[in-house]
């Protein structure tokens, strides 16, 4: 398992160089990052072609590119120019919350949608299954800005009206001087994860649901109901832990777009994570910022591509890695 | 006698059965006709500011109220329809050709050419799309063509890993062996013997890519990175539309509400397709 695991790594790597060479060469494109530096009467031509030699950009693309990936394997992933900070240090602080949002988006999820894909499938042709297919249809349909939108409007606004207080909250992480309250981060944190959430609970119960339905036919499980075990124990022991295999992969290969969800979710609530951070990046040509969340984002890919192939041979005893 | 079945009559007969891709299939061409002839017919323009009306709730003269420089919303969500429904077509039809070619010469030529283009397609499946769509739209800064193909670009790899699968599983055929044999080129063989045993999946892959892509579109121009203002968009108008959400909420209510009825329905025609082109592949969805 171990080298198995050795050797994936070693085969992301390409992918990570291709990578960040193409969002490289795209960034040179994106805007000048000492656009606002130019427009300052107080600066002189001078002092800005200092700093463009400081930062490499009288270089030809290749050499700021090589200078790049070499300061940022050695852990230097350049200073951003919007904050001043440098960038590696600005990531994990702000990917703290992004992982916070991403996980707990990942366990209402969960929690919602393999209970309902269970059921859809014991219960097929039922009401509530129909009602599962349509709700799953309007999920995959649902624009997740809009959504987040009209959570705010409703449970943000219209509800705060009708109660009189305020049970969620619609922008950044918690209130000012509550940073410590638990219930005051929950209020703050439902709205985004319920936006976050529900394209996914339409699609992993959809998942669930066929592949429960392909097992539910098995042989192995006709004789389940033979021996007389109970229907939970059938279908919650023996049925769950198969069906639950393709789920997990799906689930996983879902990481990378539950990852621009968070992105687009960030920007809404006021999330201070790091979509907002790379929405502002963008937005300033903060080429360095840029790129480390880039990099970032396609390591976090690779790692739940990886962490997918070895829950699916915990899961399943049958498949072994060589 | 019987009754004669041709293709076609078949294929509808199981369409038919699916009510709501049916009921969908109508709302499409319905909203279809609404963006294309509403701009036309109503009395207002939709770069046509207003300054004595703004943020009119809706009303008979406006049904979907104004907003903060007076434009009628109407006018502005069909002409908004227009764009998002062309990039969703377009983009699906070209996402899908280049899955196509990409997929069939892998699949066909197999070797070293397959390896390759597994290996970009699997690159392609790996970045994180969102990402890469938003640096790359804030280079293109709105123009309509150049949204099209960047997200064109980040969409084909289903389709490509599709037909080759299908193309690896019938090269080794003896309809294949017999038109080499007859003398067919290797293009002939692709486009008339191979790729027709993909049609049905092809399809329905471009059917279900249009609400895909409208969705990627929407979410694009709401951060700003795709269609830009002045042009309207659903997902830029939004845009617009977020900051006086809860003083004017008709501008946040109607572009959204026009995606999701767009996509939904869009969804529920590929599922009925799916259906009725593919009645050995229902898997009981």
């Amino acid at each position: 398992m171990f080298a198995y695991t050795v050797r994936r790594l070693l085969h992301s790597i390409p992918v990570l160089i291709l990578a960040s060479l193409v969002v490289f060469i795209l960034m040179q494109y994106a805007g000048d990052p000492l656009a606002r530096l130019r427009l300052n009467p107080h600066v002189t031509p001078q002092d800005i072609e200092r700093l463009e030699k400081e930062m490499g950009l009288d270089k030809p693309l290749w050499a700021r590119y090589a200078r790049w990936s070499g300061d940022f394997v050695r852990g230097d992933w350049g200073e951003s120019m919007s904050h001043h900070r440098p960038v590696l240090e600005l990531i994990v602080e702000r990917m703290k919350n992004t992982l916070q949002l991403m996980s707990a988006a990942l366990l209402f999820t969960f929690i919602l949608a393999i209970p309902i894909g269970i059921y859809s499938a014991v219960r097929q042709y039922s009401k509530f299954d129909y009602a599962a297919t349509f709700f799953s249809f309007l999920g995959f349909s649902m624009p997740i800005f809009w959504f987040g939108l009209i959570l705010q409007m409703i449970l943000g606004y219209y509800l705060t009206r009708a109660l009189g207080f305020q049970l969620f909250y619609t922008a950044s992480m918690y209130s000012v001087g509550k940073e410590y309250d638990l219930i005051n981060r929950l209020q703050h944190l439902a709205l985004p994860t319920i936006t976050l959430s529900l394209a996914y609970i339409a699609g992993w119960s959809r998942y669930q649901r066929s592949s429960m339905l392909e097992v539910i036919r098995a042989d192995y499980l006709r004789t389940a109901h033979a021996k007389g075990l109970s229907e939970s124990k059938v279908i919650l022991k023996h049925a769950l832990r198969n069906a639950l295999i393709p789920v997990i992969t799906v689930i996983m290969l879902d990481m990378p777009a539950l990852f621009g969800g968070a992105v687009i979710t960030e920007y809404i609530f006021a999330w201070p994570g790091i979509g907002r951070l790379l929405h502002y990046g963008i937005l300033n040509g903060d080429y360095f910022l840029v790129m480390g969340i880039v990099m970032v984002s396609a390591f976090l890919v690779i790692f739940f591509n990886l962490l997918a192939d070895i829950l699916y041979g915990f899961l399943d005893p049958r498949i072994a890695y060589k | 006698m019987g009754k004669e079945y041709t293709l076609w009559s078949m294929f509808w007969r199981r369409f038919r059965h699916h009510r709501l891709a049916l009921v969908s299939l109508f709302i499409l061409i319905f909203l279809s006709l609404s963006v294309i002839i509403l701009p036309f017919v109503l009395p207002y323009d939709y770069a046509e500011i207003n300054l004595k009306e703004r943020f009119q709730p809706p009303s008979l003269s406006h049904p979907f109220g104004t907003d903060d420089l007076g434009r009628d919303q109407l006018v502005r969500v069909m002409y908004g329809g227009r764009i998002s429904l062309a990039v969703g077509l377009i983009v699906a039809l070209f996402s899908t050709l280049v899955g196509v070619v990409i997929g069939a010469i892998a699949g066909y030529f197999g070797g070293i050419l397959d390896n390759i283009l597994m290996r970009l397609t699997d690159f392609a499946l790996i970045i994180p799309a969102l990402v890469i769509l938003m640096v790359a739209g804030s280079i293109v800064a709105g123009g309509v063509l150049e949204i099209i193909l960047i997200i064109s670009l980040l969409m084909w790899m289903y389709v490509a890993r599709l037909i080759r699968g299908v193309f690896l599983s019938l090269k080794a055929k003896e309809f294949v062996e017999a038109a080499r044999a007859c003398g067919a080129s290797h293009f002939r063989i692709i486009v008339k013997h191979l790729l027709p045993n993909a049609v049905a999946p092809i399809i329905v892959n471009i059917t279900l890519a249009v609400g895909y892509a409208i969705l990627i579109e929407s979410a694009l121009s709401f951060l700003g990175f795709g269609i830009q203002p002045p042009i309207p968009s659903w997902g830029n108008m939004l845009q617009r539309a977020q900051h006086t959400m809860i003083l004017y909420p008709w501008l946040t209510w109607f572009p959204g509400a026009m995606i999701v009825l767009t996509v939904l329905t869009v969804n529920f025609l590929g599922d009925g397709l799916r259906d009725a082109l593919e009645p050995t592949k229902v898997v009981e969805v």
